[in-house]
């Protein structure tokens, strides 16, 4: 049985070459089903949403990790976030048809890079930068491991409508005892199939690719859909606006409302919520979710 | 660049306000005005609302947290200008490359 929404890391034993496994199940149908781009479009989230998070999960940062493509093309946004809490949420968007589906992720963005943001929730965030190039995501991070800083690093990446899956091996730092054990072993992992990708567990991906290493497999760690909006941020934004702003809103409207563009939440203050909020200075906590 | 001509007016309303600090914020994807005052917050913005049109005054604060920012392809920035004391505009840009290039703005009913 595969194993839904875990993501899986493993050692290949006498080499310096770490990986990992992640299957998105039921945390990336939420983010398909949200979706009303082509089904391309939505291909692609989920390659990004999987590749986030594996990113995420090699780097061991405190905070979030977020992937961003945007340009003019039929294609203008993609959005895919992890955090260290192995949280996802993602979003595309697509303003009119792809007319050529073979065209390479330039033309389709019509952009030509690819930014990667790694928030650590204190100081400026790192910002790394690389050409969009190749006709798939995983080709496209490649330049950009390649352009970065970072540990040679490769991924495949698979999705469907029902999971979105990937494997990610890394390089670390240090001499190999087989020279060739790089090489070899990622290209025995390009032989997997996107269908092996999505439908196997763990165990007979590892078995299929890699059945003449020894490989030392680590407990599973769980992925959920989270989005980090809440009623809180959303009353901070209206205090943003300040009174006279607010209130001009509550004379046209009747109420205020905000809705977010990755879980579609929404949330509204009538005017009674607006007139408590700029009453109280105080911040409100956290956790406050009364609607 | 299309923008409702009363957000145009919200713009310009906040920024007469305060035509002598800091003016930074996004107009969302329902071209809702949502302002930040420090670089977390306006960070936090951008990565909560991707799908936004960025808008900032020439006051030197605005300029120094946004362009602490990289600016992705794509992304739409609104630049608030004072040539009169007291009288103001609306420049769009629009993000190419390295570049802001700028582009017409035009106001829909
Ligand atoms: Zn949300």
């Amino acid at each position: 049985m595969k194993s839904n929404d875990q993501i899986f890391r493993f050692l290949i034993d006498h080499t310096p070459i770490r990986g990992q496994l992640i299957s998105l199940d039921a945390s990336w149908q939420k983010c398909y089903q949200q979706s009303d781009a082509s089904e391309y479009a939505k291909e692609l989230l989920g390659h990004a949403l999987a590749a986030v998070t594996l990113l995420a999960s090699t780097l061991k940062i405190d905070g979030s990790l977020t992937l961003q493509i945007r340009g003019q093309g039929a294609i203008h946004l993609l959005v895919a976030q992890a955090t260290n809490d192995r949280t996802i949420r993602g979003l595309v968007r697509q303003s009119h048809e792809i007319e050529n589906p073979d065209a390479s992720l330039q033309e389709i963005f019509k952009a030509d890079k690819i930014v990667i943001t790694i928030d650590n929730g204190k100081g400026k965030p790192h910002q790394g930068i690389a050409p969009l190039t190749g006709f798939s995501l995983s080709e496209a991070l490649e330049a950009y491991f390649e352009h970065s800083e970072q540990l040679p690093t490769r991924v495949w990446l698979a999705s469907n409508e029902s999971s979105a899956s990937g494997l990610l091996l890394q390089k670390l730092p240090g001499e190999l005892e087989d020279k060739d054990s790089w090489n070899r072993l990622t290209q025995l992992a390009s032989t997997i199939t996107d269908q092996e990708l999505l439908e196997l567990d763990e165990n007979e991906i590892l078995y299929r690719l890699f059945h003449e290493e020894s490989i030392a497999l680590f407990d599973a760690e769980p992925v959920r859909f989270q989005c980090s909006c809440s009623r809180n941020k959303t009353s901070n934004m209206i205090k943003s606006l300040g009174k006279s702003e607010a209130s001009d809103i509550l004379h046209e409207q009747g109420k205020i409302q905000i809705s977010c563009e990755f879980c579609n939440a929404n949330y509204e203050f009538d005017s009674v919520d607006v007139k408590q909020l700029f009453e109280s200075d105080m911040n409100l906590p956290e956790n406050y979710t009364t609607h | 660049m299309k923008i409702k001509r009363t957000t145009a007016n919200k713009i310009m309303g906040q920024a007469s306000s305060q035509p002598d600090s800091c003016l930074l914020g996004i107009l969302n994807a329902n071209e809702q005005l949502i302002k930040a005052h420090t670089v977390e917050e306006f960070k936090q913005l951008l990565i909560d609302h991707p799908d936004s049109i960025l808008f900032f005054n020439q006051d030197p604060l605005a300029r120094e947290i946004k362009s602490s920012i990289v600016h992705v392809d794509g992304q739409q920035h609104i630049e608030v200008f004072q040539e009169t004391k007291g009288v103001f505009g609306l420049r769009a840009y629009l993000q190419i490359g390295k570049i802001q290039t700028p582009v017409t703005l035009e106001l829909s009913e």
